[in-house]
């Protein structure tokens, strides 16, 4: 063969390197390639769930902010209600304190003309026994005039 | 310049004049061989021989072949017994070289047949590893018997034609088979459309590797410095034939792999009515 070509030579050749395909390929180049998609899969995998991390982060970030936007609303809608219910009760007890008053007022009006009839009663039946008494007075001793004067300026001392 | 300054370029060139003269004086002319004959089994290898296990004679390249696989075993089982099982997150200084090395034709090949790459990424870095390991072989000068008597120093693996033509070769297999698990027959189609690969991987190898070794040996014969600039010729040559070379066919062999594997979809043939409604939506 031209060039020193030689098929058998060139058969061995491809013998040696099929040889060596298969121990770079078993021992060194799987292996090591293993190994990095390993390394990149576990950093990739570590970067991911970082995102992801950032991510729940953020909506939890955006959910809280958002409640407490809510919040200032409830407080605020709360304060109102409490403001009115306040406001509501305040004027209750004013309106039933002030009909408590009239209430007394009412019966002390009562209990006040109770007391002055029963006054004006017991002091009518008292100036009937004083007069009565003064007529018996009168009728029993000397001058019915003089001793009506005396019995009544003697009560009046008394008083 | 100061005077002690003076002084250590003075015995640095002079130093430097007498080895080159100790040199001239020493080294022997070429005259028993003419550059042709020299040249000429530089390419040839038909006159040095090597036993091959006693079987037949082969060129040195092939024992040169069989030499780096061993090597290569050696390392690769060492590697993979006492490193790999030690590789961490962080890598170590060593573990880095060779990640660096996997990495580099596993990227080559998802960079040039991203569709279809996991062999494809192991045979370029079997074959860059060999041309690369092969060609820094040859610096290392291994004396080897002849079948002549003589000795020889094993040559580069791929500066052997055979074993350039067996890489060529080997490579356009892979490229086709990639074509087959690719597109299947069509895939055979588009290899064979290419049918100069082969001969043009073959020799590109053959020639960028002889002529390092060419170029070595006209440095050899024709200066009488040959033990200062030859070392440094010999070394840069070999050492950028073994990185451009591994470069050159690893990125080849991706590039076309990458082509006849990747699959194409096939083109629907227009219907009548299809015809007519692109038309409508055109003509609106």
């Amino acid at each position: 063969m031209p060039l020193n070509i030689n098929i058998q030579q060139i058969l061995l050749h491809m013998f040696n390197f099929v040889l060596l395909f298969g121990i770079s390929y078993f021992l060194l180049y799987t292996p090591i390639k293993k190994f990095m998609d390993e390394r990149k899969k576990y950093y990739e995998d570590m970067d991911k769930e970082a995102n992801q991390k950032i991510k729940d982060a953020e909506v939890a970030k955006n959910e809280y902010e958002n409640r407490l936007s809510l919040l200032d609303d409830d407080i605020a809608q709360k304060k109102s209600e409490a403001l009115a219910e306040a406001q509501e009760k305040r004027d209750q007890i004013i309106d039933k304190a002030r009909a408590e008053a009239e209430e007394i007022i009412e019966s002390a009006k009562k209990v006040s003309a109770f007391e002055r009839e029963r006054n004006i009663a017991r002091a009518k039946e008292e100036i009937e026994a004083y007069v009565t008494k003064a007529a018996k007075e009168i009728v029993m001793s000397g001058d019915p005039y003089e001793n009506f004067a005396n019995a009544a300026k003697k009560e009046s001392n008394d008083d | 310049m100061s005077k002690k300054r003076k002084l250590v370029s003075g015995i640095v060139f002079g130093v430097i004049l007498a080895v080159l003269l100790v040199g001239i004086l020493c080294t022997h002319s070429h005259e028993e061989e003419s550059v042709r004959e020299v040249m000429k089994d530089a390419v040839l290898h038909e006159h040095f021989k090597v036993s091959f296990f006693g079987f037949i004679d082969v060129n040195p390249g092939l024992i040169s072949a069989y030499t780096v696989t061993a090597v290569f075993l050696v390392f690769a089982l060492i590697v993979r017994i006492f490193f790999v099982p030690r590789f961490t997150m962080i890598p170590g200084k060593f573990q880095l070289l060779l990640e660096k090395a996997v990495g580099i034709f596993a990227d080559l090949a998802n960079a040039n047949s991203p569709h279809r790459n996991k062999f494809l990424g192991a045979y370029i870095f079997t074959a860059g590893a060999y041309i690369f390991i092969g060609t820094v072989f040859e610096l290392f000068g291994i004396q080897v018997p002849t079948t002549s008597g003589g000795v020889v120093a094993l040559p580069a693996p791929l500066a052997d034609i055979n074993g350039a033509i067996a890489m060529g070769v080997m490579s356009y297999a892979v490229i086709m088979s990639g074509g087959i698990a690719g597109n299947k027959f069509k895939g055979v189609m588009l290899t064979l459309k290419d049918f100069s690969l082969p001969l043009s991987m073959s020799f590109r190898l053959f020639g960028a590797l002889l002529s390092g070794a060419l170029v070595t040996e006209l440095v050899y014969y024709y200066l009488a410095v040959s033990f200062v600039l030859p070392v440094f010729v010999g070394v840069m040559f070999t050492l950028l034939h073994a990185l451009i070379q591994a470069y050159v066919l690893t990125m080849l062999t991706s590039l076309f792999y990458g082509e006849v594997s990747e699959v194409h979809p096939k083109k629907k043939k227009r219907s009548k009515k299809d015809v007519t409604d692109n038309d409508l939506e055109l003509a609106k």
